[in-house]
């Protein structure tokens, strides 16, 4: 599902002529099997998210290749990366990133709406996603009157709308309760067990770690073991 | 994502800043409306000064006043049928001056009118237009300009006290009476060359027609037209002989030649050049006054231009703004999959209907403003100056034309300045919108 080949990657701070430049990343290897739950686990500032931007094609790395689904996404512009994470991608981020003005059942909409779904398709969808994240009660409540577990679980829903083979998710379970988390988690491997959905998840958190098929962890830039069972 | 979906976005996004999107709209309809109305003025002013007149038959018709052949003295039928034959020629008018005419009437009289002898199936064709009767059909009818009348004083009163200041016979002394299907006498004299007494010859005739009135209203004409046969008449009894060829044919005084169409005058007046005609045509006179006025109305539409420019200022703000606002919701949707392509459309749309509900209202307004402008403004002089202002003067006009290219100029505009903000909004780097760096 997800192939990475000598990812490297540095920052460029500062202005033109007086810039310093911050080595993140060094000849990352990395491949996740379809089906497989991956954590990816690191100190603080190791470089995990930016790993994750890379794979989700938010940033380019500076050298190496990337391979989603076996498509080299390395190199592509803005839009051809837009468009393939749309179909291929879900993100779940780490602070929700819903949209405040648009109410849960619309900020789940969307994807569907940048899909061209039509209308009558997305409202039965929308329903049934509400119901399966526990949501059906909330459709018409904006985000800020959610729960944080409540909008992660909003925010996951919007990664799932779609039906991506891929999620990618930034700790997200780093504001719930250990109740709301046991139910995310158990969310995750039920999508992961009927759908077949890939699931690369950062986290600090050993619940996460527990339910993931095999541990990765990122030491100063550089993958450092794998730990845990390995894939299926 | 569809085009609905897309625009119902915009509409939420409007919906968050009516003001700002109102007052954007109010800026460019009162720079479409100043452009249009602006322009109307030139238009209007062209409109009633001008195209009647290039519309009119005045364009058409070219006037021949004489052949190189300096021994000729008029036209024959020869050269008529040889001006029929130019191609794109409509109708050819040729016309005898009927000389020194006066017209008596029941003891008033109209002294030498302009009196000349035509053929009425060419009046016809030529387009000539009566106000009440019919043409003549008999030899002794004849037709009358509609100011006819006007001209018809009293005999035996003194010269000095029959006229007004301006020339006019005064009231007192007019013939009174309806002049259509009246009896009236005509006189004609000449002056012989050889020194001889001068001869006179009468003839009964009947009017049997009345010209309609010129559009023009301050030109007065007094003038006759007649029957080829009755100039014959005369002419026999007053032995004039200059009218005629040798063979007895009529030789004309003066030849018109009417085009079919504007476009085709200047062919025919090659062609005339060619056989040997003198010609002149007032089109391209015309012609030049034409292209003065479409200079100024596009120099109008230039300085209206300038008002829609400073509107559009005001819309690259508004998106601007917009575009800075939504910056967050902007990285989230592009987080998610949304194109930039569809992101820039979101926006341009947005900039696109406010400069299209602007043009539409400033066009609404100006229509309006134009309307007023017509009906008051003419009162207002007419109060100031104390004199009439012509019922066919528009002050202002507003063709389709007009309107179609003010809308045009205020949707390029808004397009092109609402096309930087929405590149600006394709820019927006998703990290720094998600951590709410911009
Ligand atoms: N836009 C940026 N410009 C410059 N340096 C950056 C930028 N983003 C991240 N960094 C640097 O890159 C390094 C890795 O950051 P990253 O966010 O990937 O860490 P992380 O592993 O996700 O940490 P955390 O667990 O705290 O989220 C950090 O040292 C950070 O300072
Ligand atoms: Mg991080």
């Amino acid at each position: 599902m997800i192939t990475i080949k000598q990812v490297s990657h540095h920052y460029t701070m500062g202005k033109k002529a007086k810039e310093t430049i911050v080595p993140v990343l060094h000849g990352i290897d990395l491949h996740v099997g379809k089906g497989e739950i991956v954590s990816l686990i690191g100190k603080s500032g190791s470089g995990k998210s930016t790993l994750l931007h890379i794979i989700g094609g938010f940033i380019q790395p500076t050298s190496g290749e990337v391979a989603i689904n076996g498509t080299t996404i390395t190199g592509w512009n803005e839009g051809q990366l837009a468009d393939f994470r749309l179909q291929h991608i879900g993100y779940i981020f780490q602070n929700f990133q819903l949209i405040p003005s648009m109410t849960a059942a619309q900020n789940i909409e969307l994807p569907l709406i940048l899909n061209g779904t039509p209308k009558q398709e997305r409202k039965q969808k929308v329903e049934d996603i509400l119901r399966q994240v526990e949501l059906e009660a909330f459709p018409e409540h904006y985000p800020s009157e959610l729960s944080g577990g409540q909008q992660q679980r909003v925010a996951i829903a919007r990664a799932l709308i779609l039906d991506p083979p891929l999620i990618l998710a930034d700790e997200p379970t780093g504001s719930l309760d250990s109740d709301t988390e046991a139910e995310l988690l158990s969310l995750i491997r039920k999508l992961n067990k009927q759908a077949g959905i890939t699931f690369l998840i950062i986290t600090h958190d050993q619940e996460v770690a527990a339910i993931a098929d095999r541990q990765l962890e990122i030491k100063d830039g550089q993958m450092l073991k794998v730990k845990g069972v390995m894939p299926v | 994502m569809t085009f609905k979906d897309k625009w119902r976005f915009v509409q939420q996004n409007m919906k968050k800043n009516k003001v700002r999107v109102f007052m954007t709209i109010l800026a460019a309809a009162m720079g479409s409306c100043f452009l249009i109305v602006l322009a109307s003025v030139g238009f209007g002013l062209h409109d009633s000064l001008i195209k009647d007149e290039l519309e009119s038959r005045a364009v058409t018709k070219i006037d021949i006043y004489g052949t190189d052949d300096e021994e000729q003295l008029g036209f024959t039928n020869e050269n008529i049928d040889e001006l029929k034959q130019i191609e794109n020629v409509d109708a050819v008018r040729q016309i005898q001056s009927l000389g020194e005419t006066n017209f008596h009437l029941d003891g008033y009289t109209n002294e030498m009118p302009s009196a000349i002898a035509v053929d009425f199936e060419n009046e016809k064709q030529a387009g000539i237009e009566l106000g009440s009767g019919r043409l003549p059909e008999k030899e002794n009818e004849i037709v009358v300009s509609s100011d006819f009348a006007e001209f018809l004083g009293k005999d035996d009163v003194d010269e000095k006290d029959k006229f007004t200041e301006d020339g006019t016979i005064k009231s007192e002394y007019l013939y009174k009476d309806e002049v259509l299907n009246k009896e009236i006498e005509i006189e004609a004299s000449t002056f012989p060359e050889d020194g001889s007494e001068p001869r006179t010859a009468t003839e009964k005739v009947q009017i049997v027609g009345i010209e309609a009135a010129p559009a023009n209203e301050y030109i007065y004409t007094n003038s006759v037209k007649s029957t080829p046969e009755l100039k014959r008449k005369l002419d026999e009894a007053l032995h004039v002989t200059d009218s005629y060829t040798e063979q007895g044919d009529p030789l004309y005084d003066q030849v018109e030649v009417y085009a079919s169409n504007a476009e085709s005058v200047e062919g025919i007046l090659n062609s005339l050049d060619e056989k040997g005609y003198l010609a002149y045509s007032n089109l391209e006179e015309l012609k030049n006054i034409n292209i003065l006025f479409n200079v100024a109305k596009a120099g109008l539409i230039i300085v209206g231009t300038i008002a829609v420019l400073i509107a559009s200022i005001g819309i690259y703000n508004t998106m601007t703004m917009a575009v800075t606002e939504r910056a967050p919701d902007i990285g989230i949707m592009k987080a998610i999959g949304a194109n930039p392509k569809t992101i820039k459309q979101i926006f341009l749309m947005e900039s696109t209907f406010i400069g299209l509900a602007g043009a539409l209202i400033g066009t609404a307004v100006a229509y309006l403003i134009s309307f007023l402008v017509n009906a008051g403004v003419p009162v207002i002089l007419e109060q100031i100056f104390e004199e009439e202002i012509p019922a066919t003067l528009q002050l202002s006009s507003i063709p389709f034309l007009l309107a179609a290219i003010s809308i045009t100029i205020c949707l390029v505009v808004t397009i092109l300045s609402g096309s930087r903000p929405a590149k600006q909004a394709t820019n927006v780097d998703v990290l720094r919108a998600l951590r709410r760096e911009i």
